[in-house]
């Protein structure tokens, strides 16, 4: 159970995210929201980056900490001059039971060739990779559908689900409201920085019809400044 | 319109870098440096003959090395109108300080040879995307991928390096220099900051991470460094102690990069500047008195890089 308290984030000032209270039980939760509406700042505020200091981010009672949490970023970055079984190598240093060792077959990653030679989808399908091996009881993942190929999507849904299944808490962020609507057992619309509902499965219907409304509001009204 | 091809496109590209790299007394030092250099390379040409074919032979590995690892070559090839000329043109430019040496000394046969290594240019390329050093890199652990990084950048050079350094254990100074070059090469390897996610994947704090990350490099750094000192001292057990110093000195040179690296981590980053440091930390490693103060620039920058990393380990306290 991850429970978050007084969670505020602020750049020069301006504050950007606010999470009074809030609590996710194990499942895979969906952060959605348009671009600049606080996904990547929530994520990066839950693992403890930009952050104000009275936050309470507790994993099970205790301060959540990477030692609990696996976190995988928007932007995949690797250290130059090594292959992809390198990187992999030092995410799976600890227990190797978690039978993830099978996805890279799955997902058909070159792992013997050098990083710097692969292509985007390579190298996101590889950092996805590196954030399951540590096999942590928090995943978040930050937009982990980017770049990948319609095959490596399914591959990630079905991983997904089965350690959502295993007890884990999955949290995943996209722009794109189509892959989490059939993932997530609940979605959380993201609006000014603030979680702003919370729609469980079953019930995405009423979130495609007010994500879809304030788009079409929004488009309606730069158009008509255009014009 | 198409802009005028010329063949000195890449000599003014590279003159525009030099000037973006350097503010006017930096190009005035390099070019004084040059000066020294071209001084140097007179002087010992002159005196003695039989240094020629070294100083033809180093200017001709040095480029051909140039060639082979110049990373733009596939976009000059592609970009560059009259590609192969343009390179011509840059290598004669290189090569010209040292054939005027040669002519000046009277060389006509290796000044000759050297303007024919302009040709170079229509040599093709080996493509470096292959994995180097596969059966090396398999001993190095998870944790110590920059040493990996380290392999794939440098071999086979630095295998060379340290099978010569093995071979003139016999000479005086030689082996040493051969090693403390490599070691500037490993500590140049640890410039390169990791992403966040395989620093936090490395160890649970920061007194664990250090430990592993400079331990770890003693480790290999002492496979590498004791056979030469070994080997060195049975040829001169006078000079036993000599060794030794310069032994532990490039074991806490390359303590001091890893350390320096973590003091001024930032996720993804090159720490250029780091070089610097670790360079004048090297000038007091090979001086015997003074082999102290690289330990000491180690033992100060040990608590700054605790709390530069504890600031990434346990965000969330701050």
């Amino acid at each position: 159970m991850l429970t978050i308290a007084d969670l505020r984030c602020a750049y020069d000032d301006k504050r950007v995210m606010e999470v009074p209270d809030f609590t996710l039980a194990p499942g895979v939760h969906g952060i959605v929201g348009l671009n600049g509406a606080g996904k990547t700042t929530l994520l990066n505020a839950l693992y403890g980056f930009g952050r104000n200091k009275e936050a309470r981010v507790l994993w099970s009672g205790q301060d959540m900490s990477h030692r609990n949490t696996a976190f995988q970023e928007a932007e995949s970055y690797f250290h130059p001059g090594i292959t992809g079984r390198e990187y992999l190598d030092l995410f799976m240093q600890g227990d190797r039971s978690s039978g993830l060792e099978g996805l890279n077959v799955l997902l058909d990653v070159p792992l013997d060739a050098l990083i710097s030679t692969y292509s985007t989808g390579m190298r996101r399908k590889l950092a996805i990779l590196g954030t399951l091996h540590l096999d942590r009881p928090l995943v978040m993942l930050d937009e982990p559908m980017n770049g990948l190929d319609l095959a490596s999507v399914r591959v990630v849904e079905a991983v997904v689900r089965k350690l959502a299944e295993r007890g884990r808490t999955m949290i995943i962020t996209s722009h794109v409201l189509g892959p989490l609507v059939a993932l997530c057992d609940h979605i959380h619309l993201l609006k000014g920085g603030r979680i702003a509902r919370t729609f469980d499965r079953g019930h995405t219907g009423e979130l495609e019809s007010e994500l879809f409304a304030e788009l079409d509001r929004r488009t309606q009204e730069t158009i008509a400044r255009w014009e | 319109m198409l802009a005028r091809a010329s063949r000195t496109v890449l000599l003014r590209l590279r003159w525009l870098q030099l000037r973006r790299a350097f503010p006017a007394y930096g190009l005035v030092l390099l070019a004084l440096g040059l000066l020294g250099l071209l001084w140097l390379l007179h002087r010992a040409a002159s005196q003695d003959a039989g240094l020629l074919p070294y100083i033809a032979g180093g200017a001709a590995l040095t480029l051909w090395g140039l060639h082979q690892r110049r990373g733009d070559h596939a976009f000059v090839l592609r970009h560059v109108a009259q590609a192969r000329q343009s390179m011509a043109v840059e290598y004669l430019s290189m090569l010209s300080p040292v054939i005027a040496v040669l002519l000046v000394a009277g060389a006509w046969k290796w000044a000759t040879g050297m303007a024919l290594l302009v040709l170079l240019a229509w040599v093709p390329v080996v493509q470096g995307g292959g994995v180097r050093g596969a059966w090396s890199r398999r001993w190095i652990p998870a944790h110590l991928f920059e040493w990996k990084s380290f392999v794939q950048g440098t071999h086979p050079l630095g295998l060379f390096l340290w099978l010569a350094a093995i071979a003139s254990c016999w000479l005086p100074v030689l082996p040493l220099f051969l090693v403390g070059a490599i070691t500037m090469l490993v500590a140049g390897a640890q410039e390169q900051c990791e992403p966040r996610a395989m620093l936090l994947a490395t160890a649970n704090d920061a007194r664990a991470l250090l430990r592993k990350k400079v331990f770890g490099s003693m480790r290999i750094m002492l496979i590498m460094v004791l056979p030469v000192i070994f080997g060195a001292t049975i040829f001169r057990p006078e000079w036993w102690w000599i060794h030794a110093l310069f032994g532990v000195g490039m074991l806490v040179l390359v303590a001091y990069a890893i350390v320096l690296k973590y003091a001024n981590y930032r996720p993804n980053i090159r720490l250029e500047a780091n070089g610097a440091n670790v360079a004048v930390a090297a000038v007091f490693a090979i001086l015997p008195g003074l082999s102290l103060v690289p330990l000491i620039m180690l033992l100060t920058e040990w608590p700054k890089a605790r709390a530069n990393l504890n600031a990434c380990f346990h965000a969330h306290h701050r």
